[in-house]
C-alpha cells in the first residue's frame, strides 16, 4: 500500500516544509474544531473542576494537558514547520472569542504553549511524527504552560505546589495532548479524511477499496470487475 | 433577472472568454493506485457551454479542478500529459477560471457579504478603486436583494450559493466552472442559482462547463456533452445525440437522464390487520431552537402503520424542525408526542429512543458511530447477516470506514442503520437531496420495505417523485416570515447598548484599531507579572476601573463580559492561601496546606493581580470582530497574510462546527449511545466533529485556492486598517498604568520580584 509512495518522499526535501493552501486551511479549522471543544471542555469541567482545583496542591495539572492538544494534533495532521503554534495560537483565539477569564492572555498562553511542542518537532528536524514524538512535543507544550502559569497566575506560590503543579502539567500534556492526538491523528487517518496529507497516506492496514470512489456505487464494481 | 435564449444563441466568440484544452491529461492522488483521470484529450473553445456527465468517481471534479488550477502539486499526485487555459498552465492564468462548488458553505470565506466578494480580486492584487467598480451592483446581478454588511451564515443554501457564485464572478473570469452547484439546493434555489448563472454567462460570453447529476437543470442551456466513465472520456457532442446514445447506461450509472425515470418501489401491498395501528401521534406540538421563538406550531399528526406521511413546505418552514422533535431530539415548546406505546419519546432513554424510531440525518456524517460499516450495522442489529451487506450494495466494504464510503453509500448505510434496530417509526430528514438515480431507487426501495413491514415514515422533503412513488401522505407546512435577526433589527452587534444620543459617535472600543486594544490590554499584563504585591495590583486595578468607562461600554455589559475574571480571581486567591510561600505566623497547618501571614499578603495580591490583569485584557478584546481583527493582524502587524486570512475563514466556521456538534450528540442519542456519561461520549463526538472539521476545510481550501488564495501576487486590501493616534494614545495610557502601578510598588518597598520572592527548594 505505501509502496508507491514512498521512493519519491525521500528526495522531497524542502517541497515536504512547504506550506500548501490545504495545510493552511485544514490546521486553522482543526484549530477552531479544538477551541470548540476546549468549550465544551470548559462547560463540563469548569464549574466543579475549577472551584475544586483551587483547593488542590498543584495537581490540577494533571488535566490541564486539554489545553495543549491543539498545537500537538494541529502538527501531526498537517506536518509543517510552525504548525504546533499556529494551531494551539487558532485554538487559543477561538477560546478568547468565546470569552473565558483569560480573555486574550490566552493567545500569548497559546504562543508559549504552542511554542513548546514546536520545539520538540524541530529538534526532530519535523521528520519524526510517532507516537514517542508526539508525546514529547506534548510534553515540551507542558512545560511551556508550567512556566507561564507559575510566573502569571501562581507567582506566589510555595515550592512544593511549584513542583507538583510541573510534574503533573508535563506529564499531562505528555498523555493528554501526546497520546491522545496520537490515536486521534491515527483514527482519523482510518476515516480517510487526512487523504491529502502524508498523516493520512503512512497507514498499511486497510482494505483495499481505496479507489472505490472511482466506481461510485456497487453494481458498476462487479459490472468492471475484470477490469480493474 | 429572467433566464436564457436557446441553447446555442450565446456561442459567438466572445473576446474575454477562456479557452479550456487537455492533452493527454492524466491524474493519479498520491496513495492512490489508479488514476482519476487518464489520457483526456479534450478542447473546450472560448464561450461554449458544455455539461459534463458521468457517475460518481468518474473524475468530473478532478477535471474541474484542474481546469482551474487547484489540483495541488507533486505533493499531491502524479500528473501526466497537460491541461491549458488560453494555452497556458492553469497555474499561470490565475482567475481565468472561475470555480463554485457544490457546498455552499465552503464557497463563502468572510463573516460579511460586501467582504466575501471582494476576497477573490483582493487575492489576485486587483487595485482597491478597480474593486470596488466590480462590486457595483454584484449582488443584484445573482439576484440578491441583501445589505453589503449582512452576515453570510444568516443567508439561506440558495442565497449562500448565489453570493458565492458573485464571488467567483468578481474575478471576472473568462470560463466558468460548476461542479453540482445545485445538488444542495431545493427546488426554489435551483431555479435563482440557474437563471444567475445563465445571466452571467449571456452578458459576459464566458465559457461554462456544469457538473450535474440532473441533466434536465441545464438542458436548455448547453449546447454540448462530455461523458467521462472511470477518468477517461467516452462521449462528446452534441446533447442530443450523446443523450440518445449514451443516455441508458448513464442512467444505468446513476445519472437523471430526461425521460428515463428511476425505479419506483412496489406500490403498497394491501393493508394487513395491523395498518390501522396507530404508531406516533401529536397533537398540538410546537417547537423551535432552544432559546429561540418557535418555528412550527399547532401540529396535529397521527401516523399508522404502513402509512408514510411527507413533511414538505419551502425552506425555512421548519421541516426539520418538526422531525427532530417528533424524533424526541429537539425540546418541545407545547404539545405532546406519544408512541403506540403511550410512551414520550423525548423522555425515554438513548437505548429505548433507537428501538422506538429510527432518524436519519440530513448529512450521513452526523450518524456513524463505529469505525467499520460492519460494527455500524451491528450497534443495532448485533449479528450483521452478509445478506444485509449484500442488499446495501456493500458486501466488499465491510471492514471500511463509514466515512470512507462514497455519499450513495453513505446514505444507504445511514437507512439501513436506522431501521437495524428494528423501529416501528423511520425518520428521515430529507434522504434523497443531492443523491443521483441509482441511490434514489434504492433509498426508495428501502423505504418501501420498511412501510411493507408495517412501519411507518416520516420524512422531510422536497422530493416531488419520492412523495409519489412511496404514496405519501402530505403535511404540508406553511411558508414562514423571514426571521428577524438582531443585524437586521437595527443594532450593530459590537454595540454597548444603549448610548448618549441617535448620532453619537461610535464608542471608542469601536474606533481602535483591533491590534492596538490587543496590545493595550496585553502589555501591561507583561509589567505588572514581574511583582507579586498588593500595592502595585491595587494601584493597578483602581486606575483601570477609572479609565473603564472612557472605553464607552456600558457598566453593566462590562460586568457581564469581565465575569469569569471576577469569579477566577478568588479561586486563585485561594489557591495561594493554601499553598502559598510561608512567612511570619502559621494559622492553620494540615498536610500540604500552610495558612501563614506570608500566604494571606500572597493571596490578596494575587486576588488583586488577576483582576488587574484580566479585567481590561477582557474589556478591550471582548466580541472583537474577526475580520476586523484579522485585518489589522495582516496589515498593521505584518503577519503572513495567507495564515491570517486561513484563520479568519476558518473562524467564520465556528458557528457551522457549534451546529455540527449539537447534530453528532442527537445522532447518538437517536442510535443508543446517549445514555453514556459526558466523559465517556467525548472521545467520539471529538473525532466526529475533527472528520467534519477536516472535510469542510479541505472544501474550503479548494474554493478559497480557486478565488486566488494563495496566489503570488502582492495582495490588496480593500478594508485599510490604519493605525492612528487615538491608538497609540491607548497603548500609551495602558502603559502608563503598569508602570505607575510598578513605580508605587517601588516606592512603598512593596515590590517583590515573581523570581527572588520564591525559594524552589
Amino acid at each position: 500500500m505505501t509502496a508507491p509512495t514512498t521512493p519519491k518522499s525521500a528526495a522531497r526535501g524542502v517541497g515536504r516544509l512547504r506550506w500548501r493552501v490545504v495545510d493552511i486551511v485544514v490546521a486553522s479549522v482543526v484549530g477552531v474544531a479544538v477551541g470548540l471543544v476546549f468549550f465544551a471542555w470548559n462547560l463540563t469541567y469548569n464549574p466543579i473542576g475549577s472551584a475544586l482545583g483551587a483547593l488542590l496542591p498543584g495537581v490540577q495539572g494533571s488535566v490541564h494537558g486539554v489545553w495543549l492538544i491543539g498545537g500537538v494534533l494541529t502538527a501531526l495532521i498537517v506536518r509543517k514547520p510552525g504548525a504546533a503554534i499556529y494551531g494551539e495560537m487558532v485554538a487559543a483565539t477561538v477560546s478568547a472569542l468565546f470569552g473565558n477569564e483569560w480573555g486574550p492572555l490566552t493567545l500569548l498562553s497559546g504562543l508559549v504553549q504552542g511554542l513548546g511542542a514546536e520545539i520538540v518537532f524541530a529538534l526532530l528536524l519535523y521528520k519524526a511524527w510517532g507516537v514517542v514524538a508526539a508525546m514529547l512535543a506534548g510534553a515540551g507544550a507542558g512545560v511551556g504552560m508550567v512556566i507561564l502559569d507559575l510566573v502569571l497566575w501562581y507567582a506566589g506560590a510555595g515550592a512544593l505546589f511549584a513542583t507538583v503543579y510541573a510534574i503533573s502539567g508535563i506529564a499531562s500534556g505528555a498523555i493528554i495532548a501526546g497520546l491522545l492526538s496520537w490515536l486521534a491523528m491515527r483514527a482519523l487517518a482510518r476515516t480517510g479524511a487526512l487523504d491529502r496529507f502524508a498523516a493520512g497516506r503512512e497507514r498499511g492496514d486497510d482494505d483495499e477499496d481505496d479507489d472505490e470512489p472511482l466506481t461510485g456505487a456497487s453494481a458498476v464494481d462487479d459490472e468492471h470487475a475484470a477490469t480493474r | 433577472m429572467t433566464s436564457a435564449l436557446p441553447a446555442g444563441a450565446g456561442t459567438t466568440t466572445h473576446p474575454r472568454a477562456a479557452r479550456l484544452a487537455a492533452h493527454g491529461f492524466g491524474w493519479r492522488p498520491r496513495g492512490r493506485k489508479a488514476p482519476v483521470l487518464a489520457d483526456v484529450d479534450l478542447a473546450i473553445e472560448a464561450g461554449e457551454r458544455v455539461l459534463v456527465l458521468g457517475a460518481s468517481g468518474s473524475g468530473k471534479s478532478t477535471l474541474l479542478q484542474a481546469f482551474a488550477g487547484v489540483l495541488g502539486g507533486d505533493d499531491d499526485g502524479d500528473r501526466t500529459g497537460n491541461i491549458t487555459v488560453d494555452g497556458r498552465d492553469p497555474a499561470d492564468a490565475r482567475g481565468r477560471v472561475g470555480l463554485l462548488l457544490q457546498d455552499p458553505e465552503a464557497g463563502i470565506v468572510l463573516e460579511r457579504a460586501g467582504d466575501d466578494l471582494a476576497f477573490g480580486p483582493e487575492n489576485l492584487g486587483v487595485p482597491v478603486a478597480e474593486i470596488a467598480k466590480r462590486l457595483d451592483g454584484a449582488l443584484d446581478r445573482v439576484g440578491l436583494d441583501i445589505a453589503a454588511d449582512r452576515r453570510t451564515p444568516e443567508l439561506s443554501g440558495g442565497q449562500q450559493q448565489r453570493l458565492a457564485l458573485a464571488g467567483v464572478l468578481a474575478l471576472e473570469p473568462g470560463a466558468l466552472l460548476l461542479d453540482e452547484p445545485t445538488a444542495q439546493l431545493d427546488p426554489a434555489g435551483v431555479g435563482e442559482i440557474v437563471d444567475a448563472v445563465i445571466a452571467a454567462v449571456e452578458r459576459r460570453g464566458l465559457t461554462l462547463v456544469v457538473i450535474e447529476h440532473r441533466v434536465d437543470v441545464w438542458l436548455p442551456h448547453i449546447d454540448r456533452v462530455i461523458v467521462l466513465d472511470r477518468g477517461r472520456v467516452i462521449a462528446d457532442g452534441d446533447p442530443a445525440s450523446v443523450l440518445e446514445r449514451e443516455g441508458e447506461a448513464l442512467a444505468e450509472r446513476g445519472v437523471w437522464v430526461p425521460g428515463r425515470p428511476p425505479v419506483h418501489p412496489p406500490a403498497a401491498v394491501t393493508a394487513p390487520a395491523r395498518e390501522r395501528t396507530v404508531l406516533l401521534e401529536a397533537t398540538g406540538l410546537a417547537a423551535g431552537p432552544a432559546g429561540a421563538e418557535p418555528v412550527v406550531e399547532n401540529i396535529d399528526l397521527t401516523v399508522r402503520a404502513g402509512e408514510v406521511i411527507a413533511l414538505t413546505g419551502p425552506n425555512g418552514a421548519g421541516k426539520s424542525t418538526l422531525a427532530l422533535a417528533l424524533a424526541g431530539l429537539l425540546p418541545r415548546a407545547a404539545g405532546t408526542v406519544t408512541t403506540a406505546d403511550g410512551v414520550d419519546p423525548a423522555t425515554v432513554s438513548s437505548v429505548e429512543l433507537s428501538r422506538l424510531v429510527g432518524v436519519v440525518f440530513q448529512n450521513p456524517e452526523h450518524q456513524f458511530v463505529a469505525a467499520t460499516v460492519r460494527d455500524e450495522l451491528a450497534l443495532g442489529a448485533g449479528e450483521v447477516p452478509a445478506a444485509l451487506l449484500d442488499r446495501l450494495g456493500l458486501a466488499r466494504r465491510g471492514g471500511t470506514s463509514p466515512y470512507r464510503l462514497s455519499g450513495g453509500e453513505k446514505r444507504r448505510l445511514s437507512v439501513a442503520t436506522a431501521i437495524a434496530a428494528g423501529p416501528p417509526v423511520l425518520i428521515l430528514d430529507e434522504p434523497t437531496f443531492g443523491q443521483d438515480r441509482r441511490t434514489w431507487a434504492e433509498l426508495a426501495a428501502l423505504i418501501a420495505e420498511h412501510r411493507d413491514r408495517g412501519g411507518a415514515v416520516i420524512m422531510a422533503t422536497h422530493d416531488r417523485e419520492l412523495i409519489a412513488a412511496l404514496g405519501a401522505r402530505e403535511l404540508r407546512l406553511p411558508a414562514r416570515p423571514p426571521r428577524l435577526t438582531p443585524d437586521e433589527a437595527g443594532e450593530p452587534v459590537a454595540a454597548g447598548g444603549p448610548s448618549a444620543g441617535p448620532v453619537s459617535r461610535p464608542p471608542l472600543l469601536e474606533r481602535l484599531n483591533p491590534v492596538a486594544a490587543l496590545a493595550a490590554g496585553l502589555f501591561p499584563a507583561l509589567i505588572l507579572v514581574a511583582t507579586i504585591d498588593i500595592v502595585s495590583a491595587a494601584v493597578a486595578l483602581a486606575l483601570q476601573l477609572l479609565l473603564l468607562p472612557l472605553l464607552g461600554v456600558d457598566a453593566r455589559t462590562l460586568v457581564r463580559r469581565t465575569a469569569p475574571v471576577w469569579i477566577a480571581a478568588p479561586l486563585s486567591g485561594l489557591t495561594i492561601l493554601l499553598y502559598g510561600q510561608t512567612s511570619g505566623q502559621i494559622y492553620a497547618e494540615f498536610l500540604f496546606v500552610r495558612i501563614s501571614d506570608g500566604s494571606i499578603e500572597l493571596a490578596i495580591a494575587t486576588v488583586l493581580r488577576v483582576l488587574a490583569i484580566g479585567i481590561p485584557a477582557v474589556a478591550l478584546f471582548a466580541r472583537v470582530d474577526v475580520t476586523r481583527f484579522g485585518d489589522a493582524l495582516a496589515q498593521t502587524l505584518r503577519l503572513p497574510a495567507r495564515f491570517v486570512l486561513g484563520a479568519v475563514a476558518a473562524l467564520r466556521m465556528l458557528g457551522l462546527l457549534g451546529s455540527d456538534m449539537r447534530m453528532l450528540e442527537r445522532a447518538r442519542r437517536a442510535r443508543g449511545l446517549g445514555d453514556r456519561g459526558r466523559i465517556r461520549r467525548l472521545p467520539g463526538l471529538v473525532l466526529a466533529l475533527l472528520v467534519l472539521a477536516i472535510r469542510r476545510g479541505a472544501a474550503l481550501a479548494v474554493a478559497m485556492e480557486a478565488r486566488g488564495f494563495g496566489a503570488p501576487v502582492a495582495r490588496t486590501w480593500t478594508r485599510p486598517s490604519p493605525w492612528r493616534g487615538i491608538d497609540s494614545l491607548a497603548l500609551a495610557v495602558a502603559v502608563a498604568v503598569a508602570v505607575i502601578a510598578t513605580v508605587a510598588a517601588v516606592a512603598t518597598g512593596q515590590w517583590n520580584s515573581i523570581l527572588t520572592g520564591r525559594e524552589f527548594g
